[in-house]
């Protein structure tokens, strides 16, 4: 029987929790949570950024569709994450821009800032094994967003073309385009990798 | 799955287990705040929950009639306003708010084609 939630429409606070809503929802965004992180960082090359927008989908998705169907959840909060990227994309290229226009250097590619921690130094074999995810991880950044997406949706995370394409918000042909041509290029790119 | 695709989805499985612990904790920092998030009361209203009506109703019930009454009262009186050269309006003003202000009873009026039917078949009936 289904339980009784008191509401109110004025007053947020004694309105029902997310985790109360549905106890699956921590399970849900535990799992999925990782693997959020790193596809924004990669697209993003922040962690700052990608944490932001991990946050941010995980906020909207449990507020818009903590109440839906589990099965429903993969596709809903990709579609929420991919929507996010997309919009920091936007954002970014703006500010590229303006930046350009207005003749101030792009503080991105400071050399210090990205150069390797020295602390976490590892044996030779361990270096080959980072350098080798470094390089893939490198490869997927430099693809277009909509094949970066399309590839994480559908051959890290799982997703169905169904899915994936709900997720990305376009066509089950589109994602196979943009599939097909993502393996290209990684294959292209990481041809010592193979 | 391809062997090359099996060894991407590896290597960005490691990257996703190699993320370090201050990285972790923020992420579920983040997770405990968005299961915090209170839902908006309209996002309950489906098949898993039920909302307490009964509560919500009688809680907002009387201030809504009362702000739907008064609307209907300030309209009544600006469409008056209006038709002032009509003599007969003033008494239709006078009815209307007389049964605004009327404490009939409600379901009389909504089922008043079942009364009518009623007292039709009681007239009827005395004539046979």
């Amino acid at each position: 029987m289904p339980e009784a939630i008191s509401t109110t429409f004025m007053d947020t606070d004694s309105n029902p929790k997310a985790r109360t809503q549905s106890p699956g929802l921590e399970r849900f965004l535990a799992e999925v949570e990782r693997r959020a992180l790193v596809m924004a960082e990669i697209a993003t090359h922040s962690r700052e950024e990608a944490l932001d927008l991990v946050q941010d989908s995980m906020i909207a998705f449990v507020t818009k569709y903590g109440h839906k169907a589990e099965t429903e959840w993969p596709p809903l909060f990709h579609r929420i994450l991919q929507n996010r990227i997309r919009d920091w994309y936007r954002r970014s290229a703006v500010r590229s821009r303006w930046k350009g226009w207005l003749g101030f250097a792009d503080d991105e590619g400071d050399p210090i800032q990205t150069a390797p921690d020295p602390r976490f130094a590892t044996p030779e074999r361990e270096l080959q094994r980072d350098e080798s995810r470094d390089a893939i991880a490198a490869a997927l950044g430099s693809l277009p967003l909509r094949q970066q997406q399309a590839f994480m949706l559908r051959i890290w995370e799982g997703l169905d073309v169904k899915d994936t394409a709900k997720a990305m918000g376009c066509s089950q042909g589109s994602v196979k385009t943009h599939l097909f041509r993502a393996m290209q290029s990684l294959r292209g790119q990481l041809e010592e990798y193979r | 799955m391809n062997e090359f695709e099996q060894k991407l989805k590896e290597a960005l499985d490691e990257k996703t287990a190699g993320l370090d612990a201050s990285t972790l904790s923020r992420l579920r920092q983040a997770r405990e705040q968005a299961l915090d998030t209170p839902i908006p009361w309209w996002r309950t209203l489906h098949a898993g929950a039920t909302v307490n009506l009964g509560g919500v109703l009688g809680r907002h019930a009387a201030p809504a009639a009362t702000a739907l009454g008064l609307l209907v009262l300030v309209s009544l009186l600006m469409l008056s306003s209006l038709s002032s050269n009509n003599r007969m309006a003033e008494n239709g003003d006078l009815e209307l708010l007389e049964i605004i202000s009327l404490d009939t009873d409600l379901e009389l009026v909504e089922e008043l084609d079942f009364y009518h039917w009623l007292e039709e078949q009681a007239s009827r009936d005395m004539n046979q």
